[in-house]
């Protein structure tokens, strides 16, 4: 049984005829199945709790990224309920990394069904899917049983997945290998010559457990979602949500 | 130097403590304390570690204060500098590189598993 989520802003006449088509898509699919509409106060964890304890198995988000993590974030709640994505509107990067294409194609990649076991991320007890960057990153990492610091200011990305656009699947971490990914830039001026061309150095750490300590509030965005604190807890949750992704899935 | 390592410590980076890694790692930057891992390691020309190291393999081409002890193969070049004793399997050691304390190849007992910690 499917349950399609509908963001507030795809109610808009500017995607009614695209939705139109979705929704056709979907009858001709035999997979047709309840709406429901979000709103401005409307919480979708309420009404997603609602429809998984009916016996639900599929609850698909139709929106974009920002719709994408409100809906997973209550999904992975509930073990053996399975995600899905339609996307629609912008930002759809997360789409490009499950493999599934804009609009009323993903029709037939939630149709196909390739159903992932992915791990997920957790920072100070809030889920996520893709991953975590800060960009003006100068605090100390702590895994177990070392610390990490950078020499001068840097940024920071923690993937299970990715974090933004991401042009290439070398820079996808795997999110079915119970670990996250930290990848931290820092560029290195040698010497006192100004004019020497400065040195970058890029670290990556698998973890599944690390620690954040700032002497200052540090920045972070996950997910899309901005969050300040001088201390962070990451870890990993592994084989916590099953995801429909398409055959050019990035990971 | 990176190339497909499991982790990478690059310049620009301090590591301080206990260091273990089940796969490959490339060490660029600097690190205090220990080091171990349960596949190769590759240490950097920009590389300072005042650690003991241990690994499965290793290319050095940077600066070790300690001791370094490899199950199999360690190659040590030109621009490496080791001041501690060595423990390989087999050791090449390319003209200009530099080791300051005892040598010593051929069959290593093995490590018992308890010793080895789990990743990170």
């Amino acid at each position: 049984m499917y349950s399609y989520i509908y963001d507030e802003f795809v109610q808009s006449p500017k995607f009614k005829k695209e939705l139109d088509t979705i929704e056709s898509r979907l009858t001709d699919l035999g997979m047709s199945g309840k709406v429901v509409r979000l709103a401005l106060f409307r919480d979708p964890s309420d009404i997603i709790a609602g429809e998984v304890s009916r016996g639900l198995s599929t609850v698909v988000a139709v929106g974009n990224d920002e719709t994408a993590r409100r809906v997973l974030d209550v999904v992975a709640e509930y073990p053996g309920t399975t995600f899905g994505y339609i996307p629609l509107g912008t930002p759809t990067h997360l789409a490009r990394l499950l493999g599934i294409p804009d609009g009323v194609e993903a029709c037939d990649v939630l149709s196909g069904r390739i159903v992932e076991t992915i791990d997920m991320g957790v920072v100070n007890g809030k889920r996520f899917l893709a991953g975590i960057a800060s960009a003006k990153f100068d605090a100390r990492i702590t895994v177990s049983g070392f610390r990490m610091r950078a020499t001068s200011p840097g940024s920071l990305q923690v993937r299970n997945l990715a974090v933004g656009f991401v042009p290439s699947p070398e820079l996808v971490a795997d999110p079915r290998d119970g670990k996250l990914e930290a990848v931290l830039e820092v560029e290195e001026r040698r010497g006192w010559n100004p004019f020497r061309k400065r040195r970058s150095g890029r670290s990556v750490l698998p973890f599944t457990h690390m620690e954040i300590d700032g002497d200052a509030p540090v920045t972070i965005v996950a997910d899309g979602e901005e969050m300040t604190s001088d201390h962070f807890d990451i870890s990993v949750e592994p084989k916590m949500l099953k995801v429909i992704t398409g055959r050019g899935r990035m990971f | 130097m990176a190339g497909h390592a499991d982790t990478v410590i690059a310049l620009g980076v301090r590591v301080e403590g206990d260091f273990t890694s089940k796969g490959d790692v490339v060490i660029d930057g600097e690190v205090t304390g220990t080091v171990h891992t349960d596949a190769s390691l590759r240490v950097g020309e920009s590389a300072r570690i005042q650690a003991d190291v241990s690994a499965l393999s290793a290319m050095v081409a940077g600066e070790i204060h300690g001791n370094i002890r490899v199950a199999d193969r360690l190659d040590l070049m030109e621009s490496s500098r080791v001041h501690g004793d060595i423990e390989a399997q087999t050791l090449s050691m390319a003209p200009g590189a530099v080791v300051n304390g005892r040598v010593s190849m051929g069959a290593m007992e093995a490590q018992p598993a308890d010793e080895v910690e789990g990743e990170e």
